[in-house]
C-alpha cells in the first residue's frame, strides 16, 4: 500500500522515481503473502464454491444443493440459532470489552489496571476445546463453583442448564469468557492512542467521564470496533466447537445440530454430500462478507484520520 | 459540551497560572478514583474471569468424588495431584508431552510464518 497514486505520482515526479525501484522490491516482500493467500484462502474458497455448483458426479446444477440444504427441516432452525447467539455475542462483546476498556483506562492505579487487564486475557491462554470443556464443569450444578447460583435460579441438574433457549447465553458466556479478554487490550491500546491535546481539551471544556467517554472516546474508537465485529460476526457465523462438545457431553441432549456449520459438518460425513455441505458453507462466506462490505462502506473503515 | 453542570473541573485559569499536571502527563484524563459503581464492575468481571480458570487448577488436585462432594473452591490433596498427573502421563506411555511438543511446534511455525509474510507486507518500503 506504499506506492502512491498515479495522480501523485505525476505532480511530485522526482519522488515518484525514487520510490519506483524501491515499489518493485516491495511488491517481492508482498508475494510471500499473496502466496499464502492464493494457497491456503483463495484456492480452497474457489474449491468450495465449485462443490457448492456441482453434484458428486462434477456435473454442474446450478442452485440445487443450495435448495437441498434449505429444504432440511434443520436448516431453518440452525439460522435461527446462530442469529440469536451472534446478536447474543456481537452485544455483549461490544458493550461490554469497550466499556470495561474505558473503565480501565480510567483506573488511577496503574498497577490494578495492568493486573485486571492480564487476569481478563488469561482465560485467552486456554486452546478453545479446553476452555469449553471447563465451561461444561461450570455449568453443572453438581460440580460448579457457582452451584449456589445456579441452583438460585433454579436450575438443579446439567440437563436444565443446557436447555435449548438457554443455550445462545451459554455460548455467549463461553465465547466471552475466552475472547473478550484480547479485544479489552485491543481498546485500551487504542485509547491509550487518543491525543493526550484532545483529552486534555474535553476536560478543560468541562466534559464528565460519560461525556468524554460518549462524545470522544467511543467515536475515535469507531474503526476499532468495526474491526473487531467484523471478526466477531465471521467468528460467530462459524460457531461449531461449543455446541458439538456440548452434543458430546450432554450425549445428544442438546446442540448436535444446533449450528450451521455443524449442519454442514454432518451433510459432509454423516450423509456424506459434500456438495450441500459446500452450499452451507458458500452461504456462510457470502454473508460473512456482504456483512463485513457493509460494515466497512458505513464507517469509512479505509479512511485516513 | 459546557452543559454538563455536575463537572467539578474547575474553570481555566489565566495561562500562567495554569499548573504542570502532576505523575504521568501524557495522561490529560481526570482518573478515578475508587468509585463504587466502577470498582464493582471491575470486581465482577474479575471473578467472572478467574472463578472457572481457578476452578479448573483445583480440579488437579482432587479426585473423583472430592470433584463432586467436597468444596469447588477447596484444595484436595497433593496426593490426588500425584495421582492425576500419574494418570495423566500413564495414559498411552506419555504421549501427552508428544501433545505439548506438537502443540509447540504448531505454534511455534505458525508464528514464523505469520511474522515472516506479515512484517515484510506491512512495512512501508520507500
Amino acid at each position: 500500500m506504499s506506492a502512491p497514486s498515479a495522480d501523485a505520482g505525476r505532480a511530485r515526479r522526482p519522488i515518484a522515481r525514487r520510490v519506483r525501484p524501491a515499489g518493485r522490491s516491495g511488491h517481492g516482500f508482498v508475494a510471500a503473502y499473496a502466496v499464502l493467500l492464493v494457497a491456503f484462502g483463495v484456492v480452497p474458497t474457489v474449491y468450495a464454491v465449485r462443490f457448492a455448483f456441482t453434484d458428486a458426479g462434477g456435473t454442474f446444477v446450478g442452485l440445487s444443493n443450495f435448495a437441498t440444504a434449505a429444504r432440511d427441516f434443520r436448516f431453518v432452525a440452525a439460522v435461527e440459532h446462530v442469529g440469536i447467539y451472534l446478536v447474543c455475542w456481537l452485544a455483549s462483546l461490544v458493550v461490554f470489552s469497550v466499556g470495561l476498556a474505558l473503565l480501565l483506562h480510567r483506573l488511577a492505579a496503574q498497577g490494578m489496571s495492568k493486573l485486571l487487564r492480564f487476569v481478563y486475557y488469561l482465560p485467552g491462554a486456554l486452546a478453545g476445546a479446553a476452555s469449553v470443556m471447563v465451561w461444561l464443569f461450570v455449568l453443572d450444578p453438581a460440580v460448579s463453583p457457582v452451584g449456589f447460583l445456579l441452583r438460585g435460579l433454579g436450575f438443579s441438574t446439567f440437563a436444565q442448564v443446557i436447555a435449548p433457549s438457554h443455550l445462545p447465553v451459554l455460548f455467549t458466556l463461553i465465547a466471552f469468557w475466552t475472547g473478550a479478554g484480547g479485544w479489552i487490550i485491543v481498546m485500551y491500546g487504542a485509547l491509550n492512542n487518543i491525543s493526550p491535546d484532545v483529552m486534555e481539551a474535553a476536560r478543560i471544556d468541562g466534559a464528565g467521564p460519560w461525556q468524554t467517554a460518549w462524545r470522544i472516546q467511543i467515536p475515535l474508537l469507531r474503526k476499532w470496533i468495526v474491526y473487531m465485529v467484523i471478526l466477531a460476526f465471521a467468528g460467530g457465523t462459524q460457531l461449531f466447537v461449543e455446541p458439538q462438545l456440548l452434543s458430546q457431553a450432554s450425549v445428544g441432549v442438546a446442540g448436535r445440530d444446533y449450528s450451521l456449520n455443524q449442519l454442514s459438518y454432518d451433510f459432509a460425513f454423516q450423509n456424506n454430500d459434500v456438495n450441500t455441505a459446500a452450499a452451507v458453507s458458500v452461504e456462510l462466506l457470502v454473508v460473512s462478507v456482504v456483512v463485513a462490505a457493509v460494515f466497512v462502506a458505513r464507517s469509512g473503515f479505509f479512511d485516513a484520520d | 459540551m459546557r452543559t454538563d453542570t455536575r463537572t467539578t473541573a474547575p474553570p481555566l485559569p489565566p495561562p500562567a497560572a495554569v499548573p504542570r499536571p502532576r505523575g504521568r502527563p501524557r495522561r490529560a484524563t481526570r482518573r478515578l478514583g475508587v468509585q463504587p459503581l466502577p470498582a464493582l464492575v471491575l470486581a465482577l468481571f474479575l471473578v467472572f474471569f478467574v472463578l472457572p480458570a481457578l476452578w479448573l487448577v483445583l480440579a488437579a488436585t482432587k479426585t473423583d468424588s472430592q470433584l463432586v462432594h467436597s468444596n469447588p473452591l477447596a484444595f484436595g490433596s497433593w496426593r490426588a495431584l500425584r495421582a492425576n498427573w500419574d494418570a495423566l502421563t500413564d495414559y498411552q506411555d506419555n504421549a501427552v508431552f508428544l501433545w505439548l511438543r506438537n502443540s509447540a511446534l504448531y505454534a511455534f511455525l505458525a508464528l514464523v510464518i505469520t511474522l515472516c509474510v506479515a512484517i515484510p507486507r506491512a512495512t512501508d518500503w520507500r
